[in-house]
Formats: C-alpha cells, sequence, structure tokens
C-alpha cells in the first residue's frame, strides 16, 4: 500500500502539551476520490487534520501522500495541499480578492497571469465574483466559509483536507460546495470531517468514525450499513411515556420526531414492546459504532 | 446586583490570569531598582544630597509611569469588548438577560481595578527599595524610610484619576471600534496631549497653566514643581495641590467619565454585535471574463519564491503605506512639529532664533523621540502579528512558501514603518526652516539626521519588537512587552542611565551639528556606530526568525527544538554573521570610544582622580614662569598634533614642575636645561622633576604628540578634522599646575574613593591658571600645518596669561567690519554684522568700567558643542549655539551681548590680576565679569532688557542650584562648571556695579602682588560681606507696591540643602537713577524674581 496513490496513515498519536492524547494510533488509508471523517466533538477530527497539513507534529506514527513521507518533507506535501480549518477570521483591512492574491502566491503560484485566471475562476467557482472587491471583515458567515473554500482549493491541490466545511451554508450553497468537492474529488484525495452523517452519506466513497482519538470503524456507507442489516428495530415512544427496562439497555439512539421520541434498539430479534424492523443507515452506523467503542453521547 | 457583582469580578480574575499584569510588575519593579542603585542617573536628577527613594523621585516616577501606562490600560480597557469579540461570544454574552449598561459598568469596573493594580507597580518598587541597601547595591544610608505619605499622595493625584479618566475614553474607544485600534489611537492621543503640554506650553514657557491643564500624566506640573525644589524640600515636600493641579486632575477624569455615562446609555446591543457596515467600494476590478470560468487549474509546478517576496513584500507595504489614517496621524505629528519647533526655537525663551536645519532637526528628534518610540512599537507589533487571524494564520503557515517570504515581506514593511517614523521630525525641521529661514534650507543636515542618527536607534527598537512577539504568542503580553522596552529605552534615553554609547539599544548617537561642519566630525562615529546597531538588528531578526512559530502548536517546549533546529539553518549563519560584525565592530568601538577617545566609566575617573589627590595635592607645588615658545604642528590628515614647547624661568617650590594632561596627550620627551629628565605620567597628570635650577630658573622642553581620532559620549566634537581645524590653547595644551576641578566635592565619591573627608584646594599660587595654559609670560607660538600651505597656519605673541587659539576651515567666510575679522559659514553674513555691532557696543562699556578693554582682531563662529564664548589672545571665540543663532531683537541679542562683555572683562581681570584657580578666584573668574556683562546689557539696551535678561539668569540659578550634581555650599570652594558660575555673577551685582575703574584696578593690583584671593578679597570688601560673598549662596527676593511706592522683601540663606529665611532687613537701592528703575537687595545673593522689582517713583 505503501507504493500506491492516496494518503497513508500509520500508528499516528499525538498528545497535547496539556496531557490530553487527542489521536491514539490511528491507521487510515485514504485513496484518491471523497472520504468522510466522522465523530463526535473532542474525538479529534481537527487534531487529525491539523497533523497532517503539517501545522503540528505528531508523537509518532508515519504520513504518506503517494507514497512519499510527509514528515520528513513537510514542503512536498504543503505543495500538493488545500487546507481549510474547521474556523477562519475575517482579515482587518483587506478585500477578499487581495487576500486570495496573497494567498496564491504563497501557494506558489507566482506567475501573475495564471494567478489571475485562477482566482477568477475560483471566485466564479463558490459564487463570490461579485463581492471579491469587498473588505474581508464584512463578508456574512457564509461568504466567509465560501472564501475560506476558494483559498483552499488555490493550486489545484492534490490532497485537500477540509474541516466542517458545510456548517453555515445556505442549502442551495451547501450544494454548490458538494459539486466542487466532488470536482476536485476525481483527481484528489479529499479529507472531509462532518458531523452531518447525511452528506458523507451521499458524497464519500468511504469514511472512517473517530471517536476519543481512535479510528473506529472504516469502510464504504454500504459496507457499515449492511453489517447492520435485520440487527435495529426501532419504536415511537409517546412523550410523555417511558421506555420499557429491557429495551433502553438496547437503544442505540433515540431521536425526536414530531409525535414522541423515536428509540433504536439493536439486538438479534424484536425487543419486547412495539418495535419493528429498522432499515440501517448511516446514522444507525454512527451510533452502533461509537457505543461499542465505548463512547457515551451526552446527547442520548 | 450580585451577577454585575460577579461580572467586575470576573473581568479583574481574567486580568489577573492574562499574564500581563505579573509580566510589568517584574520588569517595572525590577527597572525601578536599577535606576535607584544607578548613582549616575540620580546625579543627573540633582539627587545628590537626598534619599535615593526621596519623595522629589516618587513624584516624577509616578506620573512618568504614565506614558507607559497610557498603553498597558488601552490594553486592559479594551478586553472586556475585545475578549467576547475575538472568542465570538458576543452574541451570547449580549443575548444574556442582563442590563447592558450594567454590565458595561461592571466590566469597566473590573478593568479599572486590573489598571490601578498595574498602576501600582512603583509602589511595590519603593516599598522593596531598602532591600538594595540590606543588599549593599547602594551605600548604607541612602535610602530613607519608605515615604508612605508621597507614595500614597501620588497616587491619589496622578494614577487614580488618570486611570479613571482615561479608562473611560479607552471603553468609549472600544466600543466604537469593538478592537484595539481605538483605544491605542487613545493612547497615542493622550501621550499627544502630553507632548503639546510638556514640549509645546511648558517647555517653551508659554503657559505653566496651559501646560499642566492639557498634560493628561501631571508630569508637566510635577516635573514643574521639583525642579525648583531645594535638596531639603525634595526630601521632605509634598507636592503642592495648585490649583491648576487640581483643575487639571478634575478635567481628565471627570469628564471622560461623563462622556462613558453618556456612551453607556446610547449603547445598543446591536452596535456591540453587527460588524460595521463597510462601504461598497465600487466594483475597480475588471469582472472576470467568461473564459476564466472555464479555466482549469493546473497544479502549481516550480514555482519561483523570489518573485513571490516582492509580491509578499509590496503587499506588506501596502498593507501598511495605504492607510489614510496614518498619513493623517503624520500629517498631524508634523505640524505639531512645526509649533514645536517655532515655539521652541523661534519664540525660544532665550531667543528669538533662527530655525537652522542644524538646531531645529535634532531639537525635534529629542522631542518626537517619546512618541515615536511608542509608535514603533505599537505599529510593529501591528505589522508582525497581521497574519494571526483565527483560521488563516494556520492556512497562512500551511501553505508551501518558505518562511523567509513571509518574514522578510513583513519586515520590509516594518522597515519602512520605522523609516518614516524616524524621518518625521527632519520634515518637520524642513517645513519649517523652508517657511521661516528659507536662507538656511539645506537637505543634507535634517534628513542625514534622521537616517543616520535615528533610524538605525529605533530599527534596533523595532527588532526588539518583532523578536519578542515571535517569541510570546499570547497578543497581550507580546504588546506589553514591547511596550514595555520601549519605556525602558526612553527611560534609559532621559537619564543617560547606560553609559556605554554601543550598549544603548534603542537610543540614538549623541551628537552636535554645527553649520560650519556639518557631519564632518562625526562621520566615522555615526556610521561605525550605525552599522554596529545595523548589525545587532539583523542579529535580533535572525534570532526571531529561528523562533517564529509555524503551525499550531505553541509552548516553549516547541520553541526550543526549533530554535535548535533552525539556528543550523539560514537563521544561524544570517545570525553568526552578525554576531561576528558585531565583535569586530565592538573593537573598533571600543578604540573609538575609550582608547583614542576620552568616554571612560565614572567609577574609573572617580578613582583617577581619588588617586591623583592623593599624590600630589599635599605637596607643596607653587611655581613661576617667564615666558617660552611654543610650535605645533598638525597633521590634519592623520587627525594628530606633534607639541614642542619650550618654557622659560621655571621655578617651583617642591623642584616638581605639575601639569594637566588633555585627552591623548603622549610625552616624547622632556628636558631641563637641556638634559632628559624623569617624568611622571599618571592619571592625566604630569609632574616633572626640575632638579636645581638657576635663580632665574630652568629652562623645560616638553615634545609630545596628540591624537584626536577618538569620540566622546557628550556630543563634543573633535577639534581637529580632515580639512580644519579649531584649536583653543587651554583646551589642548598641557595646564601647567594642580587643576581645582579634579577635587571630589561629593561626600559619598570621597568617602568610598578612601579620602578624607575635608576639601582641601590646590594653593593659590600651585593651581592651573584661569583660561590658560600657563602662568603670565612672553610667549610665542606657531601652529603649523603637515603638508600644507603658510596661510593655513598661524602665529603670535602673547604678554601675559598663555592663552590663544587658531583656526582654519576652507569654507568659512570672512566678513570684515571695522578692524575685526568675522569668521562664520556661508548662511550667517547678517549674523556677523549684527555681532559686530555689539561687540563694538561692549568693548566701550567694558572700557568705561574697568578702564580699559582688550582688543579684538577676529571673532570665530566657534562650531556647536566645542566650548563655552571665551577670548583667547585677541581671537574672540564666540560659541555658534547660541550666539550665532539669535535674531537681531530680544533677550537673546542681549544674552548674547552681555556674554560678549563678560569675555573681554574676564580677559581684562584675567590680565591684570594674573589669576590662578584658588579658592576664591571665581569671584575674579566669574562673578565680576559676569556682572559687568549684565549691567553692559543694562547701559546699552536700558532697563527692560536688564529686568529681562536678569529673570532669565535668577530662573537659571535657581533650577542649577536645584539640581546640582554636588551639594552646594561655599563660593569659596565651588567648582565653576556647576551651579556656582550661574550664580556667582548675580550674587556681585550689587558690589560691581558700585565700584569705579579705579577701584577695580586698585584691587586687581594687590590681587596681583599677594596672590592671596580669598585674604585680599575679605580686607578689601569688609566684614560681614566677605565671608557672605565666598560663603553659600544668598537670595533676595523684593518686591514694589502700592502707591506711593514701597519695596518690601524678604533674604534667605542656604543652609544644608535649603534656604532658611533670613532675619535680616532687606536694603533695596536703586538701579539707574532716573525712572523707571529697577529695585535691588544690596547684598551679595541673587534676587530671585526680578519681574517685581520695577519702580517709577510714584
Ligand atoms: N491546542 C490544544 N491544546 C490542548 N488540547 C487540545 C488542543 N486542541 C484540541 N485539544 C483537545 O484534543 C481533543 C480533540 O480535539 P479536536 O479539536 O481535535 O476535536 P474535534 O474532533 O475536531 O472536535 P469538534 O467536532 O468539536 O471540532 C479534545 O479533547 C480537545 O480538548
Ligand atoms: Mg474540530
Amino acid at each position: 500500500m505503501t507504493d500506491s496513490a492516496g494518503l497513508f496513515i500509520r500508528g499516528l498519536t499525538k498528545t497535547y502539551a496539556n496531557g490530553i492524547r487527542a489521536l491514539s494510533d490511528v491507521d487510515l488509508d485514504v485513496p484518491p476520490g471523497l472520504y468522510g471523517l466522522l465523530g463526535p466533538n473532542g474525538a479529534g477530527k481537527s487534531t487529525l487534520m491539523r497533523t497532517l497539513a503539517t501545522l503540528q507534529a505528531p508523537d509518532c506514527g508515519e504520513i504518506r501522500l503517494d507514497g512519499l513521507d510527509v514528515r520528513a518533507e513537510p514542503d512536498h506535501l504543503r505543495r500538493r495541499l488545500g487546507y481549510l480549518p474547521q474556523q477562519i477570521g475575517a482579515y482587518p483591512g483587506v478585500s477578499g480578492y487581495d487576500l486570495l492574491t496573497r494567498f496564491s502566491w504563497l501557494k506558489g503560484r507566482t506567475d501573475a497571469r495564471t494567478r489571475r485566471a485562477e482566482i477568477a475562476a475560483l471566485l466564479e467557482r463558490v459564487n463570490l465574483t461579485e463581492a471579491a472587491r469587498r473588505p474581508v471583515a464584512t463578508y456574512s458567515g457564509g461568504m466567509l466559509r465560501r472564501f475560506g473554500i476558494a483559498m483552499a482549493l488555490i493550486g489545484a491541490p492534490r490532497l485537500l483536507i477540509v474541516d466542517e466545511p458545510t456548517a453555515g451554508l445556505d442549502p442551495a450553497e451547501r450544494n454548490r460546495f458538494h459539486r466542487v468537492l466532488s470536482e476536485v474529488a476525481s483527481e484528489a484525495v479529499v479529507l472531509l470531517s462532518t458531523h452531518i452523517v447525511e452528506d458523507v452519506e451521499n458524497l464519500c466513497a468511504r469514511l472512517a468514525i473517530l471517536a476519543a482519538g481512535r479510528i473506529v470503524v472504516e469502510g464504504t456507507p454500504r459496507e457499515l450499513t449492511a453489517r447492520l442489516e435485520g440487527q435495529l428495530w426501532a419504536q415511537v415512544v409517546p412523550r410523555g411515556e417511558a421506555l420499557s427496562e429491557a429495551a433502553s439497555a438496547s437503544t442505540v439512539h433515540l431521536a425526536a420526531v414530531p409525535n414522541g421520541t423515536l428509540a433504536v434498539a439493536q439486538a438479534p430479534e424484536a425487543p419486547s414492546g412495539d418495535f419493528v424492523a429498522h432499515r440501517p443507515r448511516l446514522e444507525d452506523v454512527y451510533h452502533v459504532a461509537l457505543a461499542e467503542a465505548g463512547v457515551s453521547e451526552a446527547a442520548a | 446586583m450580585s451577577a454585575l457583582r460577579h461580572e467586575a469580578l470576573d473581568e479583574l480574575r481574567a486580568g489577573l490570569r492574562s499574564g500581563v499584569v505579573g509580566l510589568i510588575y517584574v520588569v517595572l519593579v525590577g527597572y525601578l531598582l536599577m535606576v535607584l542603585t544607578s548613582s549616575d542617573y540620580l546625579r543627573d536628577m540633582g539627587a545628590v544630597d537626598i534619599p535615593r527613594n526621596a519623595p522629589s523621585l516618587v513624584y516624577l516616577m509616578t506620573s512618568g509611569d504614565a506614558f507607559f501606562l497610557f498603553f498597558a490600560w488601552a490594553w486592559v480597557f479594551a478586553q472586556p469588548i475585545v475578549r467576547d469579540h475575538s472568542a465570538r461570544l458576543s452574541e451570547v454574552v449580549f443575548a444574556a438577560p442582563i442590563s447592558l449598561s450594567g454590565w458595561l459598568t461592571a466590566r469597566f469596573l473590573g478593568a479599572l481595578g486590573v489598571a490601578l493594580l498595574l498602576g501600582s507597580s512603583q509602589i511595590v518598587g519603593f516599598l522593596v527599595a531598602p532591600v538594595l541597601e540590606w543588599l549593599g547595591a547602594v551605600p548604607p544610608g541612602s535610602m530613607g524610610p519608605t515615604p508612605w505619605g508621597p507614595l500614597l499622595w501620588a497616587w491619589l493625584v496622578f494614577t487614580l484619576p488618570l486611570a479613571v479618566g482615561a479608562g473611560a475614553l479607552y471603553t468609549i474607544a472600544a466600543i466604537r471600534t469593538r478592537g484595539l485600534v481605538g483605544p491605542f489611537t487613545v493612547a497615542a492621543g493622550l501621550m499627544t496631549f502630553w507632548m503639546v503640554g510638556m514640549i509645546v506650553l511648558k517647555g517653551a514657557e508659554v503657559s505653566p497653566w496651559l501646560a499642566t491643564l492639557v498634560d493628561p500624566s501631571g508630569f508637566a506640573e510635577a516635573e514643574h514643581q521639583v525642579e525648583h525644589w531645594t535638596p531639603q524640600e525634595k526630601s521632605t515636600a509634598l507636592l503642592a495641590p495648585t490649583p491648576r493641579l487640581i483643575l487639571s486632575r478634575l478635567l481628565w477624569c471627570l469628564v471622560p467619565l461623563a462622556l462613558l455615562w453618556l456612551t453607556f446609555r446610547r449603547t445598543t446591543r446591536e452596535a456591540l454585535v453587527v460588524e460595521p457596515a463597510a462601504r461598497d467600494p465600487g466594483s475597480r476590478t475588471a469582472r472576470p471574463s467568461r473564459t476564466a470560468a472555464r479555466w482549469v487549474a493546473e497544479p502549481v509546478t516550480a514555482p519561483s519564491w523570489w518573485s513571490a517576496l516582492r509580491d509578499e513584500a509590496l503587499w506588506q507595504l501596502r498593507q501598511v503605506l495605504l492607510r489614510p489614517r496614518l498619513w493623517a496621524a503624520l500629517a498631524f505629528l508634523t505640524v505639531l512639529a512645526m509649533v514645536g519647533a517655532f515655539y521652541h526655537v523661534v519664540q525660544h525663551a532665550e531667543g528669538p532664533l533662527v530655525p537652522r536645519p542644524e538646531r531645529v532637526a535634532p531639537m525635534l528628534t529629542e522631542m518626537f523621540f517619546l512618541i515615536i518610540t511608542f509608535a514603533v512599537a505599537g505599529l510593529v507589533g501591528i505589522t508582525a502579528r497581521r497574519d494571526h487571524q483565527i483560521g488563516l494564520g494556520e492556512m497562512f503557515d500551511a501553505t508551501p512558501a518558505p518562511a523567509f517570504v513571509r518574514l522578510l515581506g513583513r519586515l520590509v514593511a516594518v522597515f519602512a514603518l520605522t523609516l518614516i517614523l524616524a524621518l518625521l521630525p527632519g520634515i518637520g525641521a524642513l517645513l519649517t526652516t523652508a517657511l521661516i529661514a528659507p536662507a538656511s534650507l539645506n537637505l543634507t543636515i535634517p534628513l542625514g539626521y534622521q537616517l543616520l542618527v535615528l533610524a538605525p536607534a529605533l530599527l534596533e527598537l523595532a527588532a526588539v519588537t518583532v523578536l519578542l512577539h515571535a517569541l510570546i504568542r499570547a497578543p497581550g503580553p507580546a504588546y506589553a512587552a514591547s511596550v514595555l522596552a520601549a519605556f525602558v529605552m526612553v527611560v534609559n534615553y532621559e537619564t543617560n542611565l547606560i553609559s556605554y554609547p554601543p550598549l544603548q539599544i534603542g537610543i540614538p548617537v549623541h551628537i552636535t551639528l554645527s553649520g560650519l561642519t556639518g557631519f564632518s566630525p562625526w562621520l566615522e562615529q555615526v556610521v561605525l556606530s550605525g552599522a554596529f546597531k545595523g548589525a545587532l538588528v539583523i542579529l535580533l531578526l535572525a534570532l526571531a526568525a529561528a523562533v517564529t512559530p509555524r503551525g499550531t502548536e505553541t509552548g516553549w517546549s516547541m520553541t526550543w527544538p526549533l530554535f535548535r533546529q533552525r539556528i543550523r539553518g539560514t537563521a544561524g549563519v544570517v545570525a553568526g554573521g552578525a554576531m561576528l560584525v558585531l565583535l569586530l565592530l565592538s573593537v573598533v568601538l571600543h578604540q573609538g570610544y575609550r582608547v583614542k577617545g576620552s568616554l571612560e566609566p565614572l567609577a574609573v575617573s572617580l578613582a583617577k582622580d581619588a588617586r591623583w589627590e592623593q599624590h600630589w595635592l599635599a605637596a607643596p607645588a607653587p611655581f613661576s614662569v617667564t615666558g617660552g615658545n611654543l610650535v605645533l604642528r598638525l597633521d590634519l590628515g592623520a587627525r594628530s598634533l606633534e607639541g614642542h614647547w619650550t618654557i622659560t624661568g621655571v621655578q617651583a617650590d617642591g623642584g616638581l614642575l605639575h601639569a594637566e594632561l588633555p585627552n591623548g596627550f603622549s610625552l616624547h620627551s622632556a628636558r631641563v636645561q637641556g638634559q632628559p629628565t624623569p617624568a611622571i605620567v599618571e592619571d592625566d597628570h604630569l609632574a616633572l622633576q626640575l632638579g636645581a635650577c638657576p635663580t632665574n630658573g630652568c629652562t623645560v622642553e616638553l615634545a609630545w604628540s596628540q591624537v584626536q581620532s577618538g569620540w566622546n559620549a557628550e556630543a563634543r566634537p573633535a577639534w581637529l578634522l580632515h580639512d580644519s581645524y579649531w584649536l583653543h590653547a587651554s583646551e589642548v595644551l598641557p595646564q601647567l599646575g594642580l587643576d581645582p576641578k579634579r577635587v571630589l566635592r561629593v561626600p559619598a565619591d570621597r568617602a568610598e574613593q578612601g579620602l578624607r573627608p575635608r576639601i582641601a584646594l590646590p594653593e593659590d599660587r600651585a593651581a592651573v591658571s584661569i583660561d590658560a595654559a600657563a602662568p603670565a609670560g612672553r610667549w610665542h607660538w606657531r601652529v603649523e600645518l603637515v603638508d600644507a600651505g603658510e596661510e593655513r597656519g598661524s602665529g603670535g605673541l602673547i604678554e601675559g596669561p598663555f592663552d590663544f587659539a587658531a583656526a582654519w576651515q576652507l569654507d568659512a567666510q570672512r566678513s570684515v567690519h571695522g578692524e575685526t575679522v568675522f569668521i562664520h559659514d556661508a548662511t550667517r553674513t547678517i549674523t556677523a554684522a549684527q555681532i559686530a555691532a555689539d561687540l563694538v557696543a561692549m568693548r566701550a562699556c567694558i572700557a568705561r568700567r574697568l578702564g580699559a578693554a582688550p582688543a579684538v582682531s577676529e571673532v570665530f563662529q566657534w562650531p556647536r558643542g566645542l566650548e563655552e564664548s571665551t577670548l583667547a589672545g585677541d581671537r574672540l571665540l564666540l560659541a555658534e549655539d547660541p550666539h550665532w543663532d539669535v535674531t537681531d531683537t530680544g533677550v537673546g541679542r542681549w544674552l548674547r551681548r552681555a556674554t560678549i562683555a563678560s569675555a573681554l572683562a574676564r580677559r581684562q581681570v584675567r590680565d591684570a590680576t594674573d589669576l590662578h584657580q584658588g579658592s576664591g578666584s571665581l569671584w575674579f573668574s566669574h562673578s565680576i565679569p559676569g556682572a559687568l556683562g549684565l549691567l553692559c546689557v543694562a547701559d546699552s539696551d536700558g532697563i527692560d532688557a536688564f529686568a529681562a535678561v536678569m529673570e532669565r539668569e535668577a530662573d537659571t540659578v535657581t533650577q542649577a542650584l536645584a539640581a546640582s550634581a554636588v551639594p552646594v555650599g561655599a563660593l569659596l570652594s565651588a567648582r565653576t562648571d556647576d551651579w556656582a558660575g550661574d550664580y556667582a555673577p548675580l550674587a556681585a551685582l550689587d558690589w560691581t556695579a558700585r565700584q569705579t575703574p579705579a577701584s577695580f584696578t586698585a584691587l586687581f593690583a594687590e590681587i596681583r602682588n599677594s596672590q592671596k584671593l580669598a585674604v585680599t578679597l575679605a580686607t578689601w570688601v569688609g566684614e560681614p560681606t566677605g565671608t557672605l560673598i565666598l560663603g553659600t549662596p544668598n537670595a533676595s527676593d523684593l518686591h514694589v507696591t502700592g502707591l506711593p511706592e514701597s519695596v518690601f522683601g524678604t533674604r534667605w540663606h542656604w543652609h544644608n540643602g535649603g534656604w532658611r529665611m533670613s532675619n535680616q532687613a532687606v536694603e533695596p537701592w536703586r538701579y539707574q537713577q532716573q525712572a523707571p528703575w529697577l529695585y535691588l537687595d544690596a547684598w551679595p545673593g541673587y534676587e530671585r524674581s526680578p519681574q517685581d522689582n520695577r519702580g517709577s517713583g510714584n
């Protein structure tokens, strides 16, 4: 696998100065195409992405991009990297166009003609052509997100790392962004972290679920849902009523529905009560994986 | 209510946790202790015989801390708004169910708590000061008891109101801009107010009232009061709550509070949460073409990082320069500079003066140093941190661009900013000259001064700032640290705490520019010092490059390995190269300052003087000579001199001939009666064994050489340059005799050096002559130049005490008025004509009052910084500063006349008495000539001029007594270069005015014969006057009131470091018989305020 295309991660461990071990012994193979990274808050997604983006050094572990050792040659990766962090602020007093231009030469686009053409194309792509000359500080939250995406796409990256990119985008922009990602993914490795299971389900060829710094599940959405086939049962508990004790022991997650709470349970057979067979979806995979990994979900 | 208390406490806690408070306490307390251990500094502060923790210092330091606190507080008061904003919590916070104004008030009070804590660091400093004594860092007994009262009072008068007032302004600004920009702008504004108050209004003595009102820090008033305090008051007094001080404190506290109240009431949640709507700048860009959308991105290949660097540098420059606000601020400061130049030069109290660039540019640089320094620290910090934005910083760090691209790009902007700020005073000077004295317009002096002198120092500060921001990731402590660094540099600059120039980081080299010589005396020193500073800048920047973090990891555990790794790369090579250059240059600078130059640490010169006193002072040393022959060969190329001096008729009581040696003197041979003789040269002193001399005395021959290419730290130009020389004998020759100046006067110094507490001066006839290299005789002298024509040399015969001057410069202009030739620079032809008129009038006056006046054949514009005005031989060396800068009418011109008259009188008295610098000689060298100078102004320009000049002088004396570097004692044994030189003329006014030419002549003859100054003088004037005139200073204050006119007044006598009121009644007498007249007190003291002594006989 080491010589093949894509991102190859082995034994990646990262401990912060305050002692929190945010990643422990992460192994991951990310082939070209869109790859989803799911995980609860604090799972270590951002840590993994920052580490891949050469912004922080892991304690140990191996990272290869298309076979090349990234830790030994960070610049090799940086030249091929597009990175969009979870949050970006507004650069004071500078227009979007100016900032993109600057970012472009820092990415190595030092030929002015190519640079201009690329920026114009990217602005069009994220629908910011009109607002390009406005100060970044006046962009709305969604505009800022789109602007960040344009920044990340400069230089036609081979590896695109985006940390929760669609947070705050309206449905139209989200769709638009998904199309962009898919386009990029035709030639590049795209690593997308998100909380929105649906996005991963629709977009990603493969995914991994990260919990408490470990990869708990990895595979294609189809594989993962297939594993749970025939094991899930659902029941709508009307408001004000409690779930039976036996049922709640096997419950994987609860979700609010208009007439009460939908409880999904995992069991070889239907638990007692009004449970009916439930067709597994990626969201269920997520919850089951976390439950199996022993990660308690506060919001359950 | 408890929610609000909770908010206030939370703010206080947040401030304490930020690390800023701790940092500031450690640095400021440490720095205060350092200042208190520096005896040099306290000497400069006039704090010689007061405790080191005296109240006067408490007031100055508490109010002076404001310059630093302006910026620190801006940060503190911005936090309530900025913190939530940058954490993107503001919307959450403001959605909470609390009253907005209540919330703001609570936060303001919390921040005020932090601010007051920060503002109290000097209290802690003074409280722990006694530890210094305990540690032995200061001599025992030099700390008084902890000045609780003054500390509390200073806190109440300065710290508290300013914290409230300035805090209110910062809060308003933070609310309006929702960032640090507003508060920092307000801080710069407060600093500007201080500058206007302190420099324009107080410095130029426009109005102390306005100065105090306008100054938010209170420093102007504290300094104003302390400046006039006697040592006794300095160690006991409470700062007087003058009405103007109270009004100023109320103004700066209550008006901002009222504004704050209004702002709180008006502020809406929306204003605090929603980003300000920016104007749409319109679409300047060409709309992207349709083809653009179809463009398919290629991966980046073969980037050219050099062109990226160019683009990056231009981009950073645009960020700095394309800011209308920056240019508006610069324009404002330039106007302020012109106003400053106008008040301090054109309207100078001892002027009016012509605003020539050589005077204005250095003056404005000094005036603006403080504000420019803080501006550099702040703006460089902003530039260094520009990329530190949430997320974006990470994105920049993850780009493939090598670190140098962004680093150098930023440094270009830093460099440009620093240069622009460095040029500011020069531009102000240029504009002022262009408007007021276009004939003196010249580009090289102001621009050269800013770029060669100020800019290297500012770059040092900029580099320190860059390094601090690279080391400290959190913005608060990083800004605090760099503003602290700037503050320390400013205080070092003001107090001369560090005396070795290369170590004066952030401080410009001291030079004085003359219209005659421009940069030529300084070029070498300025260029080499600039190179040293430049190498230090490069070293600091290389270190900054090595520790600049990349990525999201922070902390020392990261920085250190990063540093170790990078220092092996380019940063290390650059740092190593810079260190090598620093090392080489420090050797060169050491040569220039210490080996060839005259700079030595105070401790060294004190020790030398002490050894001198122990070796030579006690031995009998009266000597006499009859004349001789001197040849000086100057080598302009090598900037060296060879001297050959034959002295005839030498007789000395102890068989030893003593001489004080000038700087750089190296003896080649010494012969007596043609035979080599043993000579001791040590501690700048020469002692020559005479052996048995014939009755008519020995003939002594001295041959020596002297290199003049060294430097000093006092901005004193060299007299021997590659293309000119300015030679004054008493400065260049060995001075025969023992020099009483070398006797240590400060009791603590004497104790430290193991000398007896009682001060003894050399015997009258053993001392060096006044203003002369040797006592009266027949002296032939010749100055020759190596490889140069006759016309550049000079020579003559002196009959009298041996003093002469010679100077030559190719470009100097010569104008002839009557019998006298005036030598000056090209812009001063008109001034020369005015000086010619002054000379004629003053010679006539001196001839009338003394019976004769010396002839003057040449008058030199004596380059600025070289020495004070004097008449050497028949050449008048008239100091360029201020006498060649004053215009034709006003106080300046009267003062010039007084100076010329007293120089003439001094020569006359000296020649008539052949005086040595013995006990009491000051009465003849300074008192009588100085008083005659004043009286001649009265004779030629009338009673108004007399009163105006007296008033200037009286003010000078009051301040000199307050600021004296030695304890003020009896005039009999005082040094001339301290308070006594200023006091002596005024104290002699009454007596001198009553003398006639005949009485003078008789007295001088008697002195010449007896050579026992004090005794002769005492019998001549009678007692108690004899004791009074040579005792400690006296003062009177007369005032004329009522109709019909009556005169009241009080007398004081200086006693133990302060004035003590005398119970004697004043004896007013009228100077000038016809109205209007001036009343003076008939006793040897000075009139403290002559302005109310005018009478008209009604
Ligand atoms: N700079 C840091 N220093 C110390 N601990 C950190 C740092 N950044 C993150 N952590 C800790 O590491 C763990 C993983 O954090 P990370 O930000 O990677 O999670 P995440 O999966 O991105 O969460 P989210 O979905 O909320 O963004 C958390 O416990 C977090 O508190
Ligand atoms: Mg995250």
